[in-house]
């Protein structure tokens, strides 16, 4: 007799539960979606609409009259050109993934697996080397990289050996099984047959995450390219942001407008990626 | 004219690049001098300004491309490049890979001379584009007796009032420099416009700013009225830490509840307060929102008469430049009254030419700005500040941009309720390491 009120007592809870943990959620998801969502609205917004409070998040008056005006400033051999700027920054950030990719998985494997005198002491250096902020460095390396001023290679060799990426390459390599690459070798396959033919098509989560970090970090590039470029041939975009910003009054419409523009690459890329990204996170407990 | 956003957003820049100036001052010191050359005044030239608003980079591009078709012996290729990355960039550029004339923040030429970037202007450019040059223009461009810089145009700095505002509020306010507000006047202005704010704020001094480059420009003249000061005889202690120089920036520290945060950069022409601290940029808005009620006022005197800041983007000659002659040909040709007039019809800045400026309308007596176009027509000389004079141009010596960031996060820390004698030790104590650093930048 007592079971069905301790039954719905108990379901009770459990829907109580769940829709305190739906409040939550959809909290958090407004927190982190209302940036991206005021970005976009405001980039199709008259400028003196976008920071007049709340009604900056409504979808009022909407043109696409930010996205010509950006496109227009930066439209001489004066001042570069947008389309120039944006394929500097794929190309950039392009062969840092694909450059990072292979060389840091390499290094991870050779850490991971092969035996070689002062390997675990190297891994250590690697590892510190986390710790150090690239500002610590950019000085000595503007200098050091003075001869190639004002190329995109400039922006690219910094960038490709990456600590982190190695140490997330490690963790990954360090969880498979190693009697699939001990078969690999009965098979006659040597470590770099091995690493090419097995671990890298058994890796693809890691891949995945590695690219969308790099990609991450290299596209929103600001300090290392004011440092080392001014040619507008070879600039990234983001440095022309502050083309907008910089003015006074600022026009927020074209800040908002060139801010979705930037941010766009970055969605479809991790988009494409969604599925691995969510793996390795999930399986290396990775913070993106 | 972007010259806020420019102070702001290049006080950053200043510092970045003036760290790593200093840091590899050494290497550069040491490494061989460049000497431009005069080359034969002919051939392509290489030519770098900020980009600025689109109606400064228009005119810019329209000169450029008039001075190429004026004339077939000189090409001029310009480049722009945007203003929060510029200061930056030529100063992490190296002096044989600048362009053969470029623009420079004013206060920063001195380091550019310091780490052997410039060339002297007199041998490239002709006598009467340099005696054509303000007062302002020409001191601003010199250092160490040497000509390195000329302006198309200067920079006003004051106060704006909302006359009606004002006149609701029962507040006089001067109608000249010389009638200017005594820093208990302003005050007590203050006060009483917060009185009659529904929100209980009376005045905008650009607050997201006072971090940045344009602390140094917009309240050092309020130290220098004081009596105190930001430098001298290149050390600052016992002249940025002196009772004087604590008193005034004290007294800035205590406007502080009477100031709107200004976030959405709308306070003073949308009436919300009555006076906003500003330059000559301010002004195409302001007048479009305020229209007859716009008063452009002096800062208030804090004892030694009232004093304003000054100065804006040079040009100059690099000294790597192969064809200094062509260089100096289209410094010329920048410098004329049509193109200074279009730049600042564009920018609404003052002419940093005898020429333009005595042309133009709105700095002139019964323009608008006229108060402020009299300020620098009062410019302070470099070896003194007086009473009588107005214009205070802030110090050009390499040293400036530890000098001015060190000014900037003093009062940014004052601002935020930090005691002003401490902080002012402080950044006195950290500039003249600097200099001892370097020597005195000698």
């Amino acid at each position: 007799m007592s079971t069905a009120p301790t039954t719905a007592r108990r379901n009770a809870q459990r829907t109580a539960r769940r829709i305190r943990d739906y409040i939550i959620l959809t909290v958090l998801a407004l927190v982190f979606i209302a940036p991206i969502y005021y970005l976009i609205i405001g980039s199709f917004k008259p400028s003196q609409e976008v920071l007049a409070g709340f009604s900056g998040f409504l979808p009022t008056d909407l043109s696409f009259a930010n996205y010509g005006s950006v496109i227009a400033s930066l439209s001489s051999d004066s001042t570069g050109y947008f389309y120039q700027f944006m394929l500097n920054s794929f190309l950039i950030s392009a062969a840092i993934v694909a450059g990072g990719l292979i060389v840091n998985s390499m290094a991870a494997y050779s850490f991971a697996r092969l035996r070689w005198r002062g390997r675990d002491r190297v891994f250590v250096v690697v590892i510190l080397l986390v710790i150090v902020p690239f500002q610590a460095v950019a000085i000595p390396l503007v200098y050091l990289l003075a001869g190639m001023r004002d190329t995109l290679f400039v922006q690219i060799i910094p960038f490709i050996a990456n600590a982190f990426s190695i140490y997330l390459f490690y963790t990954f390599f360090l969880g498979l099984p190693t009697s699939i690459e001990e078969a690999a070798r009965l098979d006659g396959l040597g470590p770099a047959g091995t690493f090419f033919r097995i671990v890298v098509p058994i890796s693809r989560p890691v891949f995945a995450t590695v690219a969308i970090l790099t990609f991450l970090s290299s596209w929103g590039q600001f300090l290392w390219p004011s440092l080392t470029t001014s040619d507008p041939a070879v600039r990234p975009l983001p440095l022309e942001m502050s083309v907008f910003s910089g003015q006074s009054p600022v026009d927020w419409g074209s800040v908002f407008a060139f801010g979705t523009l930037l941010v766009l690459p970055i969605l479809v890329v991790f988009l494409a990626f969604q599925r691995f990204f969510v793996q390795s996170v999930a399986g290396s407990a990775v913070k993106g | 004219m972007n010259r806020k956003r420019s102070l702001a957003r290049t006080g950053t820049a200043i510092l970045a690049a003036g760290l790593a100036a200093g840091a590899l001052s050494a290497c550069s010191q040491n490494s061989s001098a460049g000497s431009s050359q005069t080359g034969d005044g002919t051939g392509t030239i290489n030519v770098w300004a900020h980009q600025g608003q689109d109606s400064e980079i228009a005119v810019m591009q329209a000169a450029v491309s008039s001075f190429n078709s004026s004339q077939s012996k000189i090409k001029v290729n310009l480049r722009l490049i945007s203003s929060d990355t510029y200061t930056s960039t030529i100063t992490n550029t190296p002096k044989d890979k600048l362009p053969d004339v470029m623009e420079m923040d004013g206060p920063t030429l001195a380091s550019y001379v310091y780490n052997q970037k410039l060339s002297p202007l007199k041998q490239y450019v002709s006598a009467s584009t340099v005696s054509n040059a303000t007062d302002g223009s020409t001191a601003e461009g010199t250092y160490n007796g040497d000509l390195y810089g000329l302006a198309m145009y200067d920079s006003g700095l004051g106060l704006y009032g909302n006359k009606k505002l004002l006149d609701a509020a029962g507040v006089a306010y001067p109608k000249s420099a010389a009638d200017a507000w005594t820093a208990d006047q302003f005050t007590t202005a203050v006060k009483a416009l917060a009185s009659k704010s529904p929100a209980g704020k009376s005045l905008d001094v650009n607050e997201s700013s006072l971090g940045n480059e344009w602390a140094t420009y917009a309240f050092s003249p309020l130290v220098e009225s004081a009596g105190g000061g930001l430098i001298k005889d290149n050390k600052a202690d016992g002249t940025l830490n002196s009772s004087a120089s604590v008193k005034a920036l004290t007294t800035v520290q205590g406007w502080k509840p009477y100031v709107d945060s200004n976030a959405d950069g709308n306070a003073f022409p949308n009436g919300r307060v009555a006076l906003a601290w500003g330059g000559h940029w301010n002004y195409p808005t302001y007048s479009k929102a305020l229209g007859s009620d716009l008063v452009a006022l002096p800062l208030p005197n804090f004892g030694g008469g009232t004093k304003t800041d000054a100065g804006s983007w040079t040009f100059g000659i690099s000294s790597g430049t192969k064809n200094g002659k062509a260089a100096g040909a289209f410094l010329d040709a920048l410098l004329s009254d049509r193109n200074v007039k279009a730049m600042t019809d564009a920018n609404g800045a003052p002419p940093a030419t005898k020429s333009a400026l005595a042309a133009d309308k709105l700095y002139q007596p019964g323009g608008a700005l006229a108060l402020w176009g009299d300020q620098l027509n009062h410019a302070c000389p470099a070896t003194a500040v007086t009473p009588s004079c107005i214009a205070v141009y802030r110090p050009v010596t390499p040293g400036y941009p530890t000098i001015t960031a060190k000014f900037a996060g003093a009062l940014s820390a004052i601002w935020g309720g930090s005691d002003a004698k401490t902080q002012l030790d402080n950044a006195a104590k950290a500039i003249d390491q600097a200099y001892t650093d370097n020597s005195n930048y000698q």
